[in-house]
């Protein structure tokens, strides 16, 4: 049974600007106390990308994340990939995880298509058998035919996309992260891309999706969590959740909402200490 | 044991009571999965190669012959310089340099082994052994191009393949082994710190003067032999260019070498331990 349990995940981000680098880390040992900044917390700016976050996620679970730009969806979604770690608190996964982020990334375009499709596979933890046995389905579902011999850096972006997403979408997760997939591509990919995700978390155990449509959610989840400045918010059934998120931006509206993203971000970073205000 | 380099095993437990422990466990199963993923840094070396042909009719040979042309004049004019019979010197060069540029590339190409792959590395959680093994056999297909220069030199110099030449082969995997946490820790160095890049490629630059390469650590008088001696690069190119040169090195070069890569080594996993998992943030 796939499990996955946060508890009271933080992640900070150091922002290093191009004044803190070597030098300073050099100078302040030679110099001593001249030229030594306040110890770490001082004047280092830090992003609180997740904030506390303590979560439990079950077999059997569809969940959504929601929330406004900068809320910490995406970075929510790579702490449970394993690719940030908590700065504090811990995690624990118990299953194969199957981030579903970037699915252009681990291409080379100067390969062709089925080189490329052997390497991402590789990548992703297929093995050669494997591979062997899902490449007329990823060939079949890419419709890129004779031009999986070519290069992939002749490709159109959509054909990119529909080239990482077959190899992306060919492995059978336990736990499946998505992060607001189909980007490019036309229609006619976004429902065959919609169909294969569908039939790829029928055999997953553990779904989580970040989206910013709610039909999606609707569709797709049947819990969702709501974040906000890397707080969790609300954790319920996906009607309940989305109605409150709902609320939340009516009430909003006249003005955090119309301040914009950036306003959220340096919110966030000088935040650092202040309660949350729910 | 196959150990999964990708998510399976680096699957992070890591209660905040034992962090120390589990992050030096992580470490280990960083190192050993990225080593036996031979399969994949393979292929992404391999990868890395084929671009360098693509398009191109000699690809890589154009370093070979750059190295070819720089061994043949500037041997030439040393040889008649310092006094030397070129048949001796020109293999001693020509060796030399073989190494010589295996080592540079490895430290320039070791700087940017992560920030090279931001990409994949904030996507997927990847052994970093894994992508420091990627580089090292991508600069080994270009040393085994670069030596068909020194190939012609034995030819035209008459040096002939004795029972020493068969010490290559341990001297050669100890010199991997070394390249590999050398590719690690300044892989993690300079992820951070962006300043390291450019400091090795100075002092790669000086490096190259002070290892015995150019000239033989016997030339040295006095006092200044130490500067051979004390030369940890020396030693480390050594035990590949003397089995070249059909000679066998001395045993101390041996355990000098030893002890770089078990140093070496000690210092990739504390880093590892301490850091790996800060890395991705600093991309």
């Amino acid at each position: 049974m796939a499990e996955i349990i946060l508890k009271s995940v933080t992640a900070d981000f150091p922002i290093y600007g191009n004044q803190v680098s070597f030098r300073n880390v050099l100078f302040g040992r030679v110099v001593g106390g001249v030229l030594r900044r306040p110890k770490d917390t001082g004047n280092r700016v830090i992003v609180r990308a997740l904030d506390n976050v303590s979560l439990t996620i079950r077999h059997g679970d569809r969940l959504g994340i929601i929330g406004h730009n900068g809320a910490g969806k995406s970075t929510l979604l790579r702490v449970l990939a394993g690719i940030y770690e908590p700065s504090l608190g811990s995690i624990t996964v118990d299953g194969h995880v199957s981030p579903l982020f970037d699915v252009s990334a681990g291409l080379d375009p100067d390969d062709s298509g089925y080189e490329n499709i052997v390497t991402c596979a590789l990548l992703l933890g297929m093995s050669r058998d494997e591979i062997e046995r899902k490449m007329p389905q990823i060939e079949a579902f890419s419709e890129l035919s004779d031009y999986l011999a070519l290069p992939a850096r002749t490709y159109s972006t959509g054909m990119l996309v529909r080239l990482g997403f077959a190899i992306a979408t060919a492995i059978d997760p336990e736990i499946l992260l998505l992060d607001e997939w189909l980007g490019a591509g036309d229609a006619r990919f976004a429902t065959r891309a919609a169909k294969r995700v569908e039939a790829m978390i029928e055999r997953s155990s553990i779904m989580v999706l970040a989206s910013h449509s709610d039909e999606l959610i609707r569709q797709m989840c049947n819990r969702v969590i709501l974040l906000d400045n890397g707080r969790l918010l609300a954790d319920g059934q996906t009607t309940d959740v989305l109605d409150m998120y709902t609320r939340m931006n009516n009430e909003e509206l006249p003005g955090k909402l119309q301040s914009g993203a950036a306003n959220q971000d340096l919110d966030r970073i000088s935040r650092q200490s202040s309660t949350a205000a729910v | 044991m196959q150990i999964d380099p990708m998510q399976r095993v680096l699957a992070l437990n890591i209660p905040q009571q034992s962090a120390r422990r589990s992050r030096y466990h992580i470490a280990l199963i960083d190192m050993l999965a990225g080593i036996q993923a031979i399969n994949i840094w393979s292929r992404l070396g391999w990868r890395d190669t084929k671009r360098r042909y693509r398009r191109t009719v000699f690809g890589p040979f154009w370093t070979t012959a750059s190295l070819g042309i720089f061994v043949l004049t500037l041997g030439l004019i040393w040889a008649n310089l310092w006094g030397q019979h070129p048949k001796t010197y020109l293999p001693y060069l020509t060796a030399g340099m073989v190494c010589w540029n295996l080592f540079s590339a490895i430290c320039t190409e070791g700087s940017v082994c992560l920030i090279s792959q931001e990409r994949l590395i904030k996507q997927l959680r990847i052994s970093y052994t894994l992508l420091a093994c990627a580089t090292v056999w991508r600069n080994v297909i270009v040393f085994f191009h670069n030596i068909v220069i020194y190939v012609l030199v034995c030819i035209y110099s008459g040096t002939s393949i004795t029972l020493a030449t068969l010490l290559f082969i341990p001297g050669f995997v100890l010199f991997c082994a070394n390249a590999i946490w050398i590719v690690g820790v300044l892989g993690a160095a300079c992820t951070r710190y962006r300043d390291i890049q450019q400091l090795v490629g100075s002092l790669l630059q000086i490096s190259m003067f002070l290892t015995p390469i150019l000239w033989t650590p016997e030339q040295l008088q006095g006092r200044m032999a130490l500067l051979a001696d004390l030369n940890p690069l020396y030693h480390l190119i050594a035990i590949v260019r003397d089995p070249l040169l059909g000679r066998t090195p001395a045993p101390m070069q041996w355990v000098v070498v030893l002890a770089i890569t078990v140093v070496g080594w000690t210092l990739l996993i504390r880093i590892m331990t301490k850091l790996r998992h800060r890395i991705v943030y600093w991309l």
